[in-house]
């Protein structure tokens, strides 16, 4: 049985690696550069001996691994297609990533050595956050980004892991209300930056995790609902005070077709894209979607299925759905509270993340601001999501040492 | 290259991409599946897995199977489920601390005739009463938390010891630190796990699925008596 | 942890269904609505790829070609100007100012998006341009042409002629019209809009030609009301208005089918109070009225029942067509054509048949049925009543002796006009000649006097042709 389970696995990476190789070779016919040729030989090569090298060295899970660096990889395709800076840049930015994530699972692993700081940290959280309300700049009419010289930071991404930590931390030792007040903070400042659609994220996160931690039905209606009430009385309220750009995304929301050249415009692009691409799509590098607005973040999506297709499309959202059931799957197996908490926070963020930015595009809800996980392009959002999945990767470490524990224990009793 | 002609080729690529997308999202769900049942399977060879031992009721002699953290409550969500018990009482195992037990003062649970407070530990043979139970706690062996040591205690000769064995005095020596079970230690005992992710082949499992594994906890036959 | 595993996997249900739900609502839309999005007029691709594939021709029913390629790649029109005009709205222009005109919405077929892949590359390889497919129209040159003869000339408004076995279109034109070869800056930014479609996207209220409806949900709800005698008084008075028939006319005490066909005001008025709304709305409803309309071949404007709390002045003025209903043009000739054919009412289809370059047929007219509003005894005695409105009540003007005509008429006051809108909806009630028509006039008086003279000319057009 092992044999043909490793086979398989293999199996897997072999064909996506092949799947990388197709692409640049393509992208090499369309154009062909030296920064194509060394990316033909760097991705793909890199694609795989990451996801057979990390699982032999460290016990994590190789499945979300090899799926993870899959995405990301194809981020690194479509962006490199957009504008060949944008894709070398991401590759970078994914190595920077990559590093990250094994930082974040050896800090998961060994999370007993920083219990001591986690007052300091959670106060670090609310500042980093409190950052840009007080020193950021305006973009897209969020005031959610920070610049250090020549970079630019948007702290909410990377404080998606202090939340779910400190979170999961307050919920296994039964200190909700302590969860509950620290969770509205970090939304408050949210919302001082503008930013609805993390704001959106964070909410729904730190809900299920208290739903799941109380266990409590009701509890999480009440949640629902008096989101869904804040959120319609709250956009009649600042519908008036002047948050201008709240009432244009709920216009093109309901009517994209009739305001097409103004505010529906990203919308209706957006779905032309997909219509435009057809089944099969109009192939890499031969599509035509270059005019939707912020197709290389927000509205990456669309781009990739106008040039994949449809059928890619409803893949890539399958595969983002067994990305969720693997975190799932590493948060029931957990023996501790804390860690599966902080499992099911990671695994919510991404299964979220995906629909609410998905379903914007495709105007089942209106446009956030939010990026799709692994793919989108920025250093920062590509940071969070890799550290997101490290600390999944740690709690499945934690959980392998603990089972190998246990079958040393059975085996001890046999004696 | 012109753009007509990579357009063609383009399309050409297009169906072999997306044949080769069904084919990755196939074998990645065949590994999700796979990985499952062999989870499942390795459960089914090691029943106590995730468990530390068990919480046994004086009265009845019934045991109830302890995980690592929960809680023993009225209700049918309750790790421990025991009617009558209105508050929950939440344990947790603390490595090399013992399980730390939590009630609302309201119940007024008792460990080792102690009321339930801020830090109260519970170890192998502890007892815990609460309501109209009294439950005595049987660890499996292995399980890293401070052992009693009947014979140092203070004040009470060895003969005092045996006469009354519910008298034994509990102190806390590490017994991990004498060279015994290390979490470190025991992981590097399955270096061999580490190379592959499939859980089998890391346990040896084999050998185990040839003998029975004994599900009894260690310890003393005459605690099912009742004290 | 028990509680722990049982909520979580609580919670993956929920997040897996919602990720499952972006897949079922992204399919249904793109299937749905695909079409519609390709050819709007925010879609640029078509422009762009109009370059690579030479259109095929746009033919009407009988072979007549609309719109066709010539040689340099330029697109022309029916050499002669009426025709040209006449169709504008259903066959498009160059430049998509009539949006979701055949040029555009089916593009599809034109352009030969739907060519399969080999054929594309052989295409390139032989370094020639793709070829796209013909489309046969349902509609007739030549009728429309006539048609557009009869109307009133300077006038706004709209015409459609359907055959209401099949739901093809014979002819859909709107006024005012234009000249797809000479588009002017003046015709641009005419404010009378003549490039918008009055037939299919024009939303208003349609008079009493909704006596239809009304006289269909009385039917259906009121035992015995084709006995019964009722009473009209000349006036029904509401607190801020009152309702009176045409011309102030007292009906005195009435059957239903005379006050059908002397367009009694008073009468349906009260036959609504008498409903209740809920029972008015229902028939509505029934006929397609708030439908959602996603037709295969053309856009249609969705039609709608007024939502706001109903006082019984406003139910009683809708019960005559007024108040604040909103229907088009097509969807009262769909009205129609259901009563014409045994209460079906099919959906109005414009493509006969698409064929590529090797004379292969593409795609197929396909009658479909979409809604069933009435029953045959019905639908029966609708036509009986509208038989008599023409042979003797108000729509006389529209009678062309010799065939069975039936039909209705309605004049709908407009706020803000000083004219009523003139609609006539009506059919030929003969197998071999199965139309069924809606003429609504702008702004120009009563449905009898105006729209129903048009009418009975375009039916002996109708006669004309077969």
């Amino acid at each position: 049985m092992d044999n043909k389970h490793k086979r398989s696995n293999h199996s897997l990476v072999a064909t996506i690696t092949l799947f990388i190789v197709s692409c640049f070779v393509l992208l090499l016919l369309k154009e062909l550069t030296l920064q194509s040729v060394m990316m033909l030989a760097l991705v793909p090569g890199g694609f795989y001996f990451l996801s057979t090298f990390i699982p032999q060295k460290f016990s994590v899970d190789g499945l979300l691994l090899t799926l993870v660096n899959f995405l990301c990889c194809i981020g690194i395709i479509v962006l490199y297609r957009m504008n060949p800076q944008y894709g070398v840049n991401q590759a970078i930015n994914f190595l920077a990533g990559f590093l990250a994530m094994i930082l974040c699972m050896l800090g998961i692993r060994y999370i007993e050595a920083f219990k001591l700081f986690r007052i300091p940290f959670t106060m670090a959280c609310i500042a980093v956050m409190l950052a840009p309300v007080l020193i950021g700049k305006e973009i897209h009419g969020a005031k959610a980004w920070l610049t250090l010289g020549r970079f630019s930071v948007q702290p909410s991404e990377l404080v998606k892991v202090g939340l779910v930590l400190v979170n999961g931390y307050l919920l296994s030792k039964r200190k909700l209300l302590v969860s509950i007040t620290f969770s509205a903070i970090m939304l408050l400042l949210l919302l001082l930056q503008k930013d609805m659609g993390t704001a959106l994220l964070y909410y729904a996160v730190a809900l299920m995790m208290m739903y799941v931690s109380t266990g409590s039905l009701s509890f999480f209606l009440a949640g629902v609902v008096g989101a869904t009430g804040t959120v319609v009385v709250g956009y009649q309220l600042l519908k008036r005070i002047g948050f201008a750009h709240l009432s244009r995304r709920v216009t093109a929301w309901l009517s994209p077709w009739h305001t097409y050249q103004d505010e529906g415009y990203q919308t209706v692009q957006s779905l032309l894209a997909i219509v435009n691409g057809g089944l099969f799509g109009l192939g890499l590098g031969a599509g035509n979607a270059s005019n939707i607005p912020v197709r290389e973040a927000d509205s990456i999506f669309p781009f990739m299925v106008n040039e994949f297709g449809m059928i890619f499309g409803v893949c890539l959202i399958l595969i983002y759905t067994v990305i969720f059931v693997r975190g799932i799957g590493i948060a029931l197996r957990a023996r501790q509270k804390f860690f599966s908490l902080i499992a099911l926070g990671c695994s919510v963020f991404i299964g979220f993340q995906v629909f609410v930015i998905i379903g914007g595009n495709i105007n089942l809800i209106p446009i956030t601001g939010v990026t799709l996980p692994f793919i989108s392009y920025g250093g920062t959002s590509l940071l969070s999501s890799l550290c997101i999945v490290g600390v999944l990767q740690g709690v499945e470490w934690v959980n392998r040492t603990q089972m190998a524990l246990d079958a040393r224990m059975a085996y001890c009793r046999e004696d | 290259m012109q753009p007509e002609v990579y357009r063609m080729i383009a399309m050409l690529f297009r169906y072999w991409l997306a044949v080769l997308m069904i084919v990755i999202l196939w074998l990645a769900i065949r590994w999700l599946y796979r990985e499952r049942a062999a989870y499942i399977a390795t459960l089914r060879v090691l029943p106590d897995a995730g468990l530390i031992g068990e919480l046994v009721d004086l009265e009845t002699g019934k045991s109830y199977s302890l995980p690592r953290e929960g809680f023993i409550g009225g209700k049918r969500q309750a790790d421990i489920g025991l009617k009558g018990i209105v508050y929950p009482i939440h344990f947790e195992l603390i490595e090399h601390e013992g399980i730390l037990i939590e009630a609302s003062k309201r119940l007024r649970a008792l460990v080792d005739d102690k009321p339930v407070g801020k830090k109260t530990f519970a170890y192998h043979g502890s007892f815990l009463e609460a309501g109209a139970y009294r439950l005595r706690f049987r660890l499996f062996e292995g399980v890293p938390v401070p052992e009693m040591n009947p014979t140092l205690a203070d004040g009470i000769d060895e003969e005092g010891v045996w006469d009354f064995p519910d008298q034994q005095m509990w102190i806390v020596p590490s017994v991990i630190e004498k060279g015994g079970q290390t979490a470190d230690n025991q992981l590097e005992a399955y270096a061999s796990y580490k190379e592959t992710d499939n859980l089998e082949e890391g346990f040896c499992l084999d050998d185990l699925k040839n003998k029975t594994p004994s599900t009894e906890p260690w310890g003393d036959e005459e605690w099912t008596d009742g004290q | 942890m028990k509680r722990l595993r049982q909520t979580i996997r609580k919670v993956v249900l929920m997040i897996v269904g919602l990720l499952l739900l972006l897949i079922v609502f992204g399919a249904v839309s793109v299937t749905t609505q695909g079409n519609r999005w390709f050819s709007s007029a925010a879609n640029t691709y078509l422009r762009d790829r109009k370059t690579a594939a030479i259109p095929g021709s746009i033919l009407d029913r009988r072979g007549v070609v609309l719109a066709s390629t010539d040689d340099e790649g330029r697109r022309t029109y029916h050499p002669d100007e009426k025709v040209r005009k006449a169709c504008v709205h259903v066959v498009g222009d160059r430049e998509n100012n009539v949006g979701f005109g055949a040029e555009s919405f089916m593009a599809n077929y034109l352009y030969g998006f739907n060519t399969p892949y080999i054929r594309q590359v052989v295409a390139m390889l032989r370094g020639e341009k793709l070829l796209g497919n013909h489309v046969m129209l349902s509609i007739d040159g030549e009728v429309s042409a006539k048609i557009a003869n009869v109307f009133p000339q300077g006038k706004k408004g709209a015409v459609v002629v359907m055959n209401y076995q099949t739901g093809e279109i014979i002819a859909l034109l709107s006024f005012p019209n234009f000249d797809p070869d000479n588009i002017t800056y003046t015709i641009k930014n005419d404010p009378a809009r003549p490039f918008w479609n009055n037939a299919t996207r024009w939303l208003s209220a349609p008079g009493s030609t909704f006596k239809v409806v009304t006289l269909a949900s009385t039917l259906r709800n009121m035992k015995g009301c084709q006995e019964r005698l009722f009473k009209c008084t000349g006036v029904i008075d509401f607190k801020s208005n009152q309702m009176r028939d045409a011309n102030q006319v007292v009906h005195g005490v009435i059957t239903l089918r005379d006050a059908f066909k002397e367009s009694c005001n008073v009468t349906f008025g009260n036959l609504a109070l008498e409903l209740g709304d809920r029972k008015l709305k229902r028939t509505a409803k029934a006929f397609g009225i708030g439908d959602h309309f996603l037709f295969s071949d053309l856009v249609v404007e969705n039609s709608s029942y007024p939502k706001n709390a109903r006082t019984n002045k406003q139910l009683a003025w809708t019960g005559v067509g007024q108040d604040a209903l909103a229907l088009t043009p097509m969807h009262m000739c769909m009205i129609a054509s259901a009563v014409a054919n045994d209460g079906v009412m099919m959906e109005p289809k414009l493509l006969l048949k698409a064929v590529d370059e090797n004379g292969k047929v593409r795609a197929d007219l396909e009658p479909h049925t979409v809604k069933k509003p009435l029953s045959k005894e019905e639908a029966d005695i609708i036509s009986d009543f509208m038989r008599e409105a023409i042979l003797s009540g108000t729509g006389m003007k529209a009678n062309v002796p010799g065939q069975r005509i039936c039909g209705k008429t309605g004049s709908a006051q407009v706020d803000g006009q000083a004219e009523t809108n003139a609609w006539f909806i009506g059919f030929i009630d003969e197998e071999s000649i199965p139309y069924a028509i809606c003429v609504a006039v702008m702004d120009v008086g009563g449905g009898g006097l105006v729209a129903a003279p048009v009418a009975g000319e375009i039916f002996k057009i109708l006669f004309d042709f077969q």
